[in-house]
């Protein structure tokens, strides 16, 4: 088993309590992006409040307490406030140490994106979401190094090849020529570009060794 | 100048479809993530999985 490269999982849960959304959505309306923070709440002196934050479309019906921030372009931020539950997938991320790294709600449901750092604590995190909400769903874990944190980046600077290189190399992609079987060969692109035979492979060949010299090692 | 970035990955992100002999809760894995199941058991329940749990990949 691979520790410490973290899981990557994207789980399904209710809108409904023990959700802060309880209450504040009624299940159809799409959510695109959830900010949340902790604050003293003014109302009940010392009870710790969560504020949370929502960008969904600028018509919206929200009850009393949901406030609209700002609005541009057919979006709105919208911004409500609410007591601190300990069954609250938030709470329950929060007691982890495990980051969210994406929030949103489609289709009624409240779909939650984050990070554990191994196995035990994925399991203790769905044990805790299982708790408060049976019916909830594990839609996707990854584990691979596919994921961006540890995807192996290279810089490729394409106007180290010049016009004529790009122009021969995107004509002869697009003639099909780097599939296989090629769906051309050197003389008809070649012929298509109105050169050489030998002039486009030495054109192909400077192209090549240009751009696998950059992903290559 | 343009510089683009392009993700060297050599492996594909191609995904299993993981169904729960016990739970019956049906799960994306990638193939580390279906090689940890099968060593660890269901991520929910705990129960043991065979190979025949997840499915053959398919292209992400």
């Amino acid at each position: 088993m691979r520790m410490g490269s973290g899981i990557r999982a994207e789980v399904s849960l209710p809108t409904s309590a023990p959700s802060p959304f309880d209450g504040v959505l009624d299940g159809s309306a799409s959510i695109y992006s959830v900010a949340r923070s902790t604050a003293r709440s003014a109302a009940d002196g010392d009870a710790d409040a969560v504020v949370l934050e929502f960008i969904a479309d600028a018509d919206l019906p929200v009850p009393d307490g949901v406030n609209v921030v700002f609005d541009y372009g057919g979006k709105a931020a919208y911004r409500f406030e609410v007591p601190c539950c300990e069954d609250s997938p938030f709470a329950v991320l929060d007691r982890h140490g495990v980051p969210v790294s994406e929030t949103t709600i489609r289709d009624g449901r409240l779909l939650v994106t984050f990070h554990a750092t191994d196995l035990p604590t994925l399991r203790s995190v769905l044990d805790a979401f299982r708790e408060s909400c049976p019916n909830m769903q594990v839609l996707r874990l990854l584990q691979s190094s596919s994921t961006p944190e540890e995807s192996d980046l290279v810089t490729v600077d394409r106007s180290e090849l010049t016009e004529r290189q790009r122009e021969v190399l995107t004509t002869a992609y697009e003639a099909g020529y780097f599939d296989h079987p090629k769906g051309a060969n050197a003389g008809e692109v070649a012929e298509s570009l109105g050169i050489d035979r030998s002039t486009f492979s030495e054109h192909i060949a400077a192209a090549q060794r240009k751009l696998l010299s950059t992903l290559l090692d | 100048m343009s510089v683009c970035h392009v993700p060297v990955t050599m492996t594909s992100p191609r995904t299993h479809t993981f169904v729960c002999p016990e739970c019956y809760r049906e799960i994306e894995v990638d193939g580390a993530m279906r090689a940890t199941l099968l060593e660890a058991g269901c991520v929910v329940c705990g129960a043991p999985i065979a190979e025949g749990d997840i499915a053959d990949p398919q292209t992400a």
